[in-house]
């Protein structure tokens, strides 16, 4: 279970700038959350939080009952390798190694044996169609492939929390309703999900709906109707 | 992460990039073999002076006057006859008097630029040079003036091909003279070479032009033992003679040698710095390409971060990335520094001198410098936001 309590986040520049203010969020373990909101909302600035990839300015955050808000860097490195899988807008693969290779290196980071993670990326690239372009460069795939290569090495790592911002951003009409089609299958199978979109039909297909307005989360039932 | 990962994410990008990679190396090698090159060429030049000098033999005596001594009323020459009876003083076995000069040498049409040495038949003893024709002076070519010379390996060669000189007459200072001998090659001593020589009496060089006085006396002690006996008796001979300071200097084969030695090692010294400031130079131009390399993969440090990437991880796979290009560039930098070794030595007819310990530190020197140079682009990266470094576009 994620939750987040009072997370609020400024930027300090020039000006001080509220990206969040006063955020609360509960995350249950097998939910898909669609988090919806307009550009500037601070979407980005919510997963980034939720990711471990920034730490609040202000307010708590636990995952399963730890406070990590505080944690130093190396241990939310580790918390971040075994727990969350990222699915970007622009697939964000590192284009000198092979899809395989993207697919493992999360596992790299776990110092996981080449055999053994060998076998989980080879596992997760055939259950997404890519068995064909395993040892492709990210520049030899379109961009629907791109983003399943994306999504089999969040998956890969087997996380407790898929974080994906607006990974259907960047593709066409069929590799969009492809990827949104895995989401479901994979929400089937109780993975966590917290799923950041534009996309009103995409975010039609979550158990909840939660709209940022400006770094504010609004109530629930305002949200679905927002998406509707 | 293992280590087997690390090299292989530090590798793959400098293979991808092949074109980047080689322009960060470059400077490092340029750097390393001119490291290699110089120094060994200095070794190599220096032993083979040195080797030189002790074929003289270690009872070897040069005396040379000074030019430059300006006391008016001071005595400062030595003419012909004081300069040869040198050779009575106590412990000397041979004195042989000299007097340079750079001319021309010419038969028929062809001509040869020459040092003239116009001595006395002692000389090739003192120098114990070979012949490959004829003879050498006598006693005879100098009592009666005779207009005879004895050319080196090159001047007959340039004058007459490979053919033997020997009775035929070239023509020096406007004189015609006839060719008694041919010296044995004998290569190149400090970049001069000994071979384009012209060697004559020097009575009939005096009848020419007249000079009263001589630059050098060769000398030859009895034996290696006798050295310091020698040195004294010259030295106290001379000071009787001449009057003024700094008319003249003494030196001896070890002395040369010495000084040789010391010339090669200051140069060796410059050289070695010049060249480690280029090492250095290259080191600087090798971290110019990381910190472009770390800002145009901002995004993926980002990622790495976001799949679990430690600093550690980052600082360590940019590391390893400068120490595998400074580790490559100076690896080449040894084979290119060795090539250009041989290749000179043997433009030189130089015997190669290269120390193990030459490649060997300058290899490390390298990756010293790799770690030194990509410790910073490294920290860079490693430093980065995650957060931060996924909004970089």
């Amino acid at each position: 279970m994620m939750m987040l309590e009072e997370v609020s986040k400024f930027y300090r520049g020039r000006r001080e700038t509220l990206a969040l203010s006063s955020v609360n969020l509960t995350v249950e373990d097998g939910q898909f959350v669609a988090v919806v909101g307009a550009s500037g909302s601070g979407k980005s600035t919510l997963m980034n939080i939720l990711g471990l990839l920034d730490r609040p300015s202000s307010g708590g955050y636990w995952i399963d009952g730890q406070d990590v808000a505080r944690w130093s860097d190396a241990r939310l490195a580790k918390l971040r390798n075994r727990t969350i899988g990222f699915v970007f807008q622009s697939f964000n693969l590192v284009p000198t190694l092979s899809a395989r290779e993207n697919v493992e290196l999360p596992l790299v980071y776990r110092n996981m044996p080449p055999r053994e993670r060998r076998v989980a990326a080879e596992h997760w690239l055939v259950r997404l169609g890519l068995e064909h372009r395993m040892e492709y460069r990210p520049s030899e795939l379109s961009g629907g492939q791109q983003q399943r290569v994306a999504l089999a090495r969040a998956l890969a790592s087997n996380p407790k929390i898929l974080l994906a911002d607006e990974p259907t951003g960047n593709l066409d009409d069929t590799s969009t309703r492809d990827i949104m089609h895995i989401f479901e299958q994979l929400h089937g199978q109780g993975q966590t999900i917290v799923l950041i979109t534009h996309d009103a039909r995409f975010a039609a297909v979550a158990d909840r709906i939660v709209a940022l307005e400006r770094g504010v989360l609004r109530p629930e039932a305002e949200a679905a109707s927002h998406a509707n | 992460m293992r280590i087997d990962d690390l090299a292989r994410q530090a590798w793959r990008p400098l293979w991808m990039y092949k074109m980047r990679t080689s322009l960060s190396l470059l400077g490092i090698l340029i750097g390393v073999a001119a490291v290699i090159a110089l120094i060994t060429l200095m070794q190599s030049a220096s032993a083979s002076v040195g080797g030189r000098i002790q074929n003289l033999g270690s009872n070897l005596i040069v005396v040379t006057m000074n030019p430059l001594v300006q006391a008016s009323n001071a005595r400062h020459d030595l003419t012909y006859r004081e300069a040869s009876q040198l050779g009575r003083l106590p412990g000397i076995a041979l004195a042989a008097p000299v007097d340079y000069e750079t001319s021309v040498v010419s038969h028929g049409r062809r001509q040869s630029p020459a040092t003239v040495y116009a001595t006395t038949p002692a000389l090739t003893s003192v120098l114990q040079y070979q012949l490959a024709y004829g003879r050498f002076l006598t006693a005879l070519d100098v009592a009666q003036h005779l207009n005879v010379v004895l050319l080196g390996a090159d001047t007959s060669l340039q004058l007459f091909g490979h053919t033997d000189p020997v009775g035929k007459t070239v023509m020096l200072d406007g004189e015609p003279d006839t060719v008694v001998g041919v010296l044995a090659a004998k290569g190149a001593f400090f970049s001069v070479n000994q071979d384009a020589v012209a060697i004559m009496p020097i009575s009939t060089f005096r009848d020419w032009h007249h000079v009263p006085q001589v630059d050098s006396v060769y000398l030859r002690a009895r034996d290696p033992g006798l050295l310091q006996t020698a040195l004294g008796a010259v030295n106290r001979h001379l000071s009787r003679l001449l009057t003024g300071s700094n008319r003249y200097t003494i030196l001896t084969q070890s002395q040369i040698l010495t000084l040789t030695q010391e010339i090669a090692g200051l140069l060796t010294k410059v050289l070695v710095g010049v060249a480690a400031i280029s090492i250095v130079v290259g080191g600087i131009g090798m971290l110019n390409v990381l910190l472009i390399s770390v800002s145009e993969r901002v995004r993926e440090i980002g990622v790495r971060k976001s799949l679990g990437a430690r600093r550690l991880d980052v600082l360590m796979q940019f590391l390893l990335e400068a120490v595998l290009v400074s580790f490559t560039g100076g690896l080449l930098g040894v084979a290119v520094g060795i090539g250009i070794s041989v290749e000179l030595t043997r433009a030189l007819n130089l015997e190669m001198m290269l120390q193990p310990v030459v490649p060997v530190v300058a290899l490390a020197a390298s990756v010293v410098l790799g770690i030194v140079f990509g410790l910073y682009p490294a920290a860079r990266a490693s430093r980065l936001a995650p957060a931060d470094a996924l909004r970089f576009e």
